[in-house]
Formats: structure tokens, C-alpha cells, sequence
């Protein structure tokens, strides 16, 4: 049995949440950098050349790259082998949201959570949004995604009829992404959730997120590609000032779901696509 | 083109959707809470923090500024959540508008009926942005933290006409 202590999960929830604020995974950065050397569009070109002319200054000067700061979601995978010593926090909730705290001090990230009636900031940006899940091994994986609020007001949940063929899905994609327009700062990354229950196809979304950018284990999925086609022949592009790429990279993730249903959750991401993670062992 | 602020609106008859400006000198900070609370002031006719007739504002809620530094990261929030405040600070002599994304029918409108105009910049670009912010200060409403009323002095701050002094808008002669 691997035991991981309380204080080091902190750590590292403290840096993935701090660090993805100056710097983006280096897939993420690629896929913006050969945008930028690709658009044609001289507003888009624009556009482009000013975020990577921002991800420069954040990164040199420390500073946010964005001031939208977020919501921090917080992913555990922990393996069924290993164990947490908690040293007197109560759940891995409040390992996230110390780690969050700590974050939102070091590398001064603005206060965005607030009550959601009153509206009363809880002054340190917790409580984090988590997830746990259960996996094979003595592992845990710790895996952060920093929400901004401009793309995660443009989500959309579609409980579509079991019959629904491939081109409805795709047009319920296209709609959502054109609806958003330059709302959600593009160009975007989207997370598509297929299946499951209403809550499960939008976690499955936002899982999704996570896998844009990375390279495909073998073939390309037909149906991301034909999603990211017809989404970049929209011209929205870059800051919505037109172009090719409206969207950078999308991922799909399936769940069987019941005879009587199908759901499509699409989470989209702004071009500061700022996750990171780290696997403790 | 270079325009310096406030001015007067008839300065905008020549502008045009597309058109990239560089601004200099004040903004005033201010996006939903901020919308909220100086339209429900106005409304009650109580005393208001600043007049912003011929001033312009800047949708936006800065992260925290470290020390040594003038302001933190400081880009555009989404402007269509400003509109159902717009119209009223319009007709209260509003010029201009800076933030990110469309804005609905109504404000396009009234926009065009006050000779105003509406700016696009860099969505996301907070970092970059903040380097043409020269000072930095809340003014009024300091209790919304992020969200309180906040007076920037800019130099050469960039940004783009989405709609024009006659209620033009850019995104919708791309439709």
C-alpha cells in the first residue's frame, strides 16, 4: 500500500493551479503557435500574434495570463492501492481548496468565487470544483483545469432523441460554437460528452478538455474531424475578428447511455487553455 | 489612429467597424457588479461616484497587483452582460465602451442613437494588456473587490471599432 501524504497533495495542487496561469502545456502552446503561422486572415494573424506576444509576458513576467483567474477544477485519479495520510484535513476537498488558497496568494490570482445568490466572495477562490475517481494501481493522479467564466457560460447540454443521427450531433456542435461566437475567446477547445446521464455527458465533456492537444493513440476519430471541419468553416476565428481557426483541437468522449436517450454535453474552452497535471508515485 | 480620452463624441464620426485605435489617457473600470449597483444609484437619484458623460469604460475586473507592479493581469470581460445597464448610461452621456464579444440588439441601437461607439480588444490577453495601463486606482465601490469601480490612466492601449458612432457593427456586416 502507497501512502501519499496530505501535505505534498497541497503542494502540487498549489502549483498546478498556480503555474497553468504562466504557462501553458507545451501541446496547448503548439497548437496556438502553428495558428498563428497558418492564419491568413490579417485580424485573426492579429489577434493570434497578441495572445502569443501574452503568453510571453505572462510567462517572463509572472503575471496572469488572463485575468479571468477562474474557478479551479481539480481532478483525483487514486489508485485502489494507494492510501492518503490526512494529517488533520478532513477530505481530499479540503486538500484541493488548501491548495487552491495557497495558489490564489502566491501567484495572485484575482477572487472570482463568490455565493451564488448573495454574491459574497469567499475571499480565496475556493471552494475548488472536484472530482475522484477510482483507478488500478498505487498512483495518484492529480490533474487541474482552470475555468474561466467567458468560455463556461457558453456550455450547452442537448438531451437529444435516442434516433439522432451523426449530423444532428454535429449540427447541435456547430450551433453551440456559433451561438458563443467571440464570447469565448476563440480559438477554443472543445470537450464533447456523448451518452451516459445529463450530469455524466457534461463531466465527460470537461474530461475531454483534458485530452485536446495531445497526440492521437492511432487513428483519428471520424467524427472529431468532421466536428472541427465544419466548426472552423464558421470564420468565426481568432477574437472573433474571422479567420480559419475558430477552434483548435476537439475531443469526444463516449458512456453508454439508456435506449430512451441520448446526451451531448459541449464544453468549450477559451484559447488559454490552462490545465496541468501530475502523477504522484 | 491615435484618439485621446474623454472627448468629445463628435470625434467618432469618422470612425469605422474594422478601424484600430490607440488609446491614451482615462478609462474607468467597471463590469457587472459595478453596472449594477452605480444603475441602481442613478435610478434612485442618489449621489453617483463619478459622472460619465464623455467618459469610457473598460468591462473589466483586474487580478491583484503585485508589488512594484502597476496593475495586475487586465483584459476584457464579455460586454453582453453589461447590456441591460447600457441604455441608461448612454442616455447619461456615456461615449464609449471597451470589452470583449457581441452586444444585442438594443445597445446596438441606442449605440447608433447616441453617437457612441463600442471597442473590441484582446480577450484573454490580460498580461499583455496590463503593460498599457500607467496607473491604476478604485475609486468607488471598493467592498466588490474585483468588480469595484476602478480609474486607469492608459497609453496607447489597443483596440477596435465593433460598432460605430451610426450603430455599424462589425460582427454583423461579417454575417
Amino acid at each position: 500500500m502507497k501512502q501519499y501524504c496530505a501535505e505534498t497533495i497541497i503542494e502540487v495542487v498549489e502549483r498546478l493551479v498556480g503555474e497553468s496561469h504562466f504557462s501553458l502545456e507545451p501541446q496547448i502552446q503548439s497548437l496556438i503557435s502553428t495558428a498563428a503561422l497558418q492564419e491568413e486572415d490579417p485580424f485573426g494573424r492579429k489577434v493570434l500574434n497578441a495572445i502569443i506576444e501574452n503568453i510571453a509576458i505572462a510567462s517572463r513576467d509572472r503575471i496572469p495570463m488572463c485575468q479571468d483567474t477562474g474557478m479551479a477544477l481539480i481532478f483525483f485519479s487514486l489508485g485502489i492501492n494507494a492510501s492518503i495520510d490526512f494529517c488533520g484535513y478532513s477530505s481530499l476537498q479540503a486538500l484541493a481548496d488548501e491548495g487552491v488558497r495557497r495558489a490564489s496568494s502566491s501567484s495572485y490570482l484575482r477572487r472570482s468565487v463568490v455565493s451564488p445568490r448573495e454574491r459574497k466572495n469567499t475571499g480565496d477562490n475556493t471552494p475548488a470544483i472536484v472530482w475522484i475517481e477510482s483507478v488500478p494501481g498505487d498512483t495518484l493522479e492529480i490533474r487541474s483545469m482552470i475555468k474561466g467564466f467567458g468560455s463556461e457560460n457558453t456550455t450547452r447540454l442537448f438531451m437529444l432523441s435516442p434516433s439522432s443521427d451523426e449530423s444532428e450531433i454535429i449540427h447541435c456542435i456547430v450551433e453551440t460554437v456559433k451561438k458563443a461566437g467571440s464570447n469565448p475567446c476563440p480559438p477554443i477547445f472543445l470537450g464533447i460528452g456523448i451518452g451516459g446521464t445529463s450530469e455524466k455527458a457534461l463531466l465527460l465533456s470537461k474530461e475531454a478538455l483534458f485530452l485536446t492537444g495531445e497526440s492521437r493513440a492511432c487513428s483519428t476519430s471520424l467524427l472529431e474531424t468532421r466536428i472541427l471541419q465544419q466548426v472552423n468553416a464558421l470564420g468565426i476565428g481568432p477574437g472573433g475578428l474571422g479567420g480559419r481557426y475558430t477552434c483548435l483541437d476537439v475531443r469526444v468522449k463516449e458512456f453508454p447511455t439508456h435506449i430512451a436517450g441520448l446526451p451531448l454535453a459541449v464544453s468549450i474552452s477559451c484559447w488559454a487553455h490552462r490545465t496541468a497535471r501530475e502523477v504522484l508515485s | 489612429m491615435n484618439l485621446i480620452l474623454p472627448c468629445e463624441k463628435t470625434f467618432f464620426s469618422s470612425l469605422r467597424p474594422g478601424d484600430w485605435l490607440s488609446l491614451s489617457g482615462t478609462l474607468y473600470g467597471m463590469r457587472d457588479a459595478a453596472h449594477k449597483r452605480y444603475v441602481t444609484l442613478l435610478q434612485r437619484g442618489a449621489p453617483l461616484p463619478i459622472s460619465l458623460k464623455n467618459q469610457w469604460i473598460y468591462y473589466v475586473g483586474p487580478s491583484p497587483t503585485k508589488s512594484g507592479d502597476v496593475v495586475g493581469s487586465c483584459g476584457p470581460t464579455t460586454s453582453i452582460r453589461m447590456d441591460p445597464f447600457t441604455p441608461a448610461l448612454l442616455e447619461e452621456g456615456l461615449a464609449g465602451m471597451i470589452g470583449k464579444g457581441y452586444r444585442g440588439e438594443e445597445v446596438r441601437k441606442e449605440i447608433g442613437r447616441h453617437g457612441a461607439l463600442y471597442l473590441i480588444t484582446f480577450g484573454g490577453c490580460g498580461a499583455y494588456l496590463s503593460r498599457f495601463i500607467k496607473k491604476s486606482e478604485v475609486i468607488a465601490f471598493e467592498d466588490l473587490g474585483p468588480e469595484s469601480l476602478f480609474r486607469f490612466e492608459v497609453e496607447h492601449f489597443p483596440a477596435m471599432v465593433c460598432i460605430d458612432s451610426r450603430g455599424i457593427d462589425f460582427y454583423g456586416m461579417k454575417k
